[in-house]
């Protein structure tokens, strides 16, 4: 018997996982810290950038740590908005059509990405947005302990 | 600009460039490639130093995936080799170095991924930050999409202006035999393809595709003997921006306005007027706008062109296969220089300045000039 001379394609279907429990680290903690336990948004004061939020471990522009801690609104202006017209299965947080957004919190000077899920065609540049927090006990410390954000008025 | 050693593109091959390549590994994509890249600067693997592939483990799905691929690049008897875990535009500047510091005298270079094989989404999202980012779900789409509607809404531009640049690289795609979609497609047809993540459509984004690459560099006094017409390398520099998109101006590319001054500086030119083609690695219509922009040319709506031609290719508006997208534009600089474009070649080209992007939403960005002379004499 030869060994056979062609096949049609052939594949096998592989699922590669790696969970991770990752350590936020004292900055970001903070920060996820303010969403969960007192619903406040924190951002940090770093030269040269003004109000980041949110706030990194160390300055991007010059590596530096520190910063003085600015609270800042929970309410914003959109500054960039995308609407996932097909959401994709365990990708997306949503699984109808929802906007992605870069919302500049007032008394911040960059912008916080975040969803909205409602109203998506009234969504534009300039327009604004409040955050709608996630109930008290379902807070777990992450971005989503803002739900989303949803248009003001 | 001190004196620099002289550095030529001297030989390149690709695979064709496909949706899914069902049959194929991706060292069985490369191996064939390899062999055509050094038959055309010809050499034999021995006459080559150095190797080094640009390639991603998380396309792949497996740990140290270039190490799949070293046999099919020749690394026998053993050679030096490295890797970058980027696009391999980035593994041509790494070997570039390598020259200058004199380690070697001739190397290949790999660009491969099967794209097709994974899910480019959610491989893409694991670039961006795993708190704010991330874990939010976002991927390249979206994240295009967000800085296009930025970029829309302070330029001014709308749909049609977006629908207008991307009919255009198709235009020019359709006369690449090289490129993944080769049909031209009117502005008015692409307008009405359906968004994906809006402001962008269907019609303003690449197809998946997949490929395999590779170039072959050589320095002055070997680079004659490879290539007919090497083309020498008169200037590179790359620069990256914030990771965190919303602290970054995404309306504008200031890495790649900075890049640009450092590499027409190396390169003696007064700016990118100097060169008769450009070619972008600009996967969105918004890309290549904020693009022309960094390197100070006109946005080329409305039906006007002056200046360089740009993207003859097509663009990765054609062809965006994962890991070899940038190569791919240093290729087209090669062959627009080299008399080996065909129908697309741009008549009396001896100067091109070549860009290219890794990260999302233009983080990274890399400018060469190209030019059919020697830079140093």
């Amino acid at each position: 018997m030869k060994a056979p001379t062609s096949v049609e394609p052939m594949s096998q279907r592989m699922t590669v996982q790696f969970p991770y429990k990752r350590s936020t680290g004292e900055v970001t903690g903070r920060f996820l810290a303010g969403l969960k336990e007192q619903k406040k948004i924190w951002g940090r004061r770093i030269a040269g950038q003004g109000v980041v939020v949110p706030p990194n471990s160390y300055s991007e522009v010059d590596a530096k740590s520190g910063g003085e801690w600015v609270e800042v609104k929970d309410e914003g202006t959109i500054t960039a908005v995308g609407i996932v017209a097909k959401p994709v299965a365990d990708l997306h947080p949503s699984d109808a059509s929802f906007a992605y957004v870069l919302v500049k919190l007032d008394g911040a000077d960059t912008s916080l990405a975040h969803i909205v899920k409602d109203r998506l065609g009234e969504l534009k540049v300039g327009a604004r947005v409040k955050a709608v927090w996630a109930p008290d006990g379902e807070r777990k410390g992450t971005i989503r302990d803002i739900a989303c954000f949803q248009l003001v008025g | 600009m001190s004196k620099l050693r002289n550095v030529a593109i001297v030989g390149f091959a690709q695979a064709p460039i496909v949706a899914d390549d069902p049959h194929r590994t991706a060292p069985e994509m490369l191996y064939p490639v390899v062999k055509q890249a050094l038959k055309n600067a010809n050499v034999e693997r021995k006459d080559i130093d150095y190797q080094c592939a640009g390639s991603s483990d998380y396309i792949d799905g497996r740990a140290f995936s270039f190490s799949q691929v070293m046999e099919v690049m020749g690394a026998w008897p053993p050679v030096q080799d490295s890797h970058v875990e980027m696009d391999a535009i980035w593994a041509a500047h790494l070997v570039w170095v390598k020259m200058q510091a004199e380690e070697c005298d001739t190397a290949i270079i790999a660009g491969f991924g099967k794209v097709s094989e994974g899910s480019p989404m959610h491989v893409l999202n694991l670039q961006l930050d795993p708190f704010y980012h991330a874990s939010l779900g976002l991927d390249h789409v979206s994240t295009s999409a967000l800085q296009a509607s930025a970029y829309m809404a302070k330029a001014g531009v709308d749909d049609a202006g977006l629908a207008e640049v991307a009919a255009r690289n198709r235009a020019a795609g359709a006369k690449n035999p090289d490129t993944q979609l080769r049909q031209a497609v009117s502005a008015a047809e692409l307008q009405k393809t359906p968004f994906v993540t809006s402001p962008l459509r269907e019609g303003y984004l690449p197809p998946i595709g997949e490929t395999a690459t590779c170039l072959v560099l050589a320095a002055e006094g070997k680079a004659e003997k490879m290539c007919d017409k090497p083309v020498w390398i008169h200037g590179v520099d790359h620069r990256i921006e914030l990771q965190t998109i919303g602290a970054r101006d995404l309306t504008s590319s200031a890495s790649t306005k900075l890049a640009a001054k450092n590499a027409f500086a190396m390169a003696g030119v007064k700016g990118v007027n100097d060169a008769q083609v450009v070619e972008l690695g600009s996967t969105t219509p918004v890309e290549e706008l904020i693009l022309r922009d960094a390197l100070g040319l006109s946005s080329g709506l409305g039906g006007k062109a002056d200046g360089p031609v740009v993207n003859p290719s097509g663009s990765p508006l054609c062809a965006n296969p994962l890991m070899n997208t940038g190569l791919l534009r240093l290729a087209e600089g090669f062959r627009q220089l080299s008399g080996r474009a065909g129908e697309r070649a741009v008549s009396g080209a001896k100067r091109a300045v070549v860009h290219a992007s890794a990260g999302h939403c233009l983080q990274q960005n890399i400018v060469w000039v190209l030019g059919t002379e020697r830079r140093w004499a």
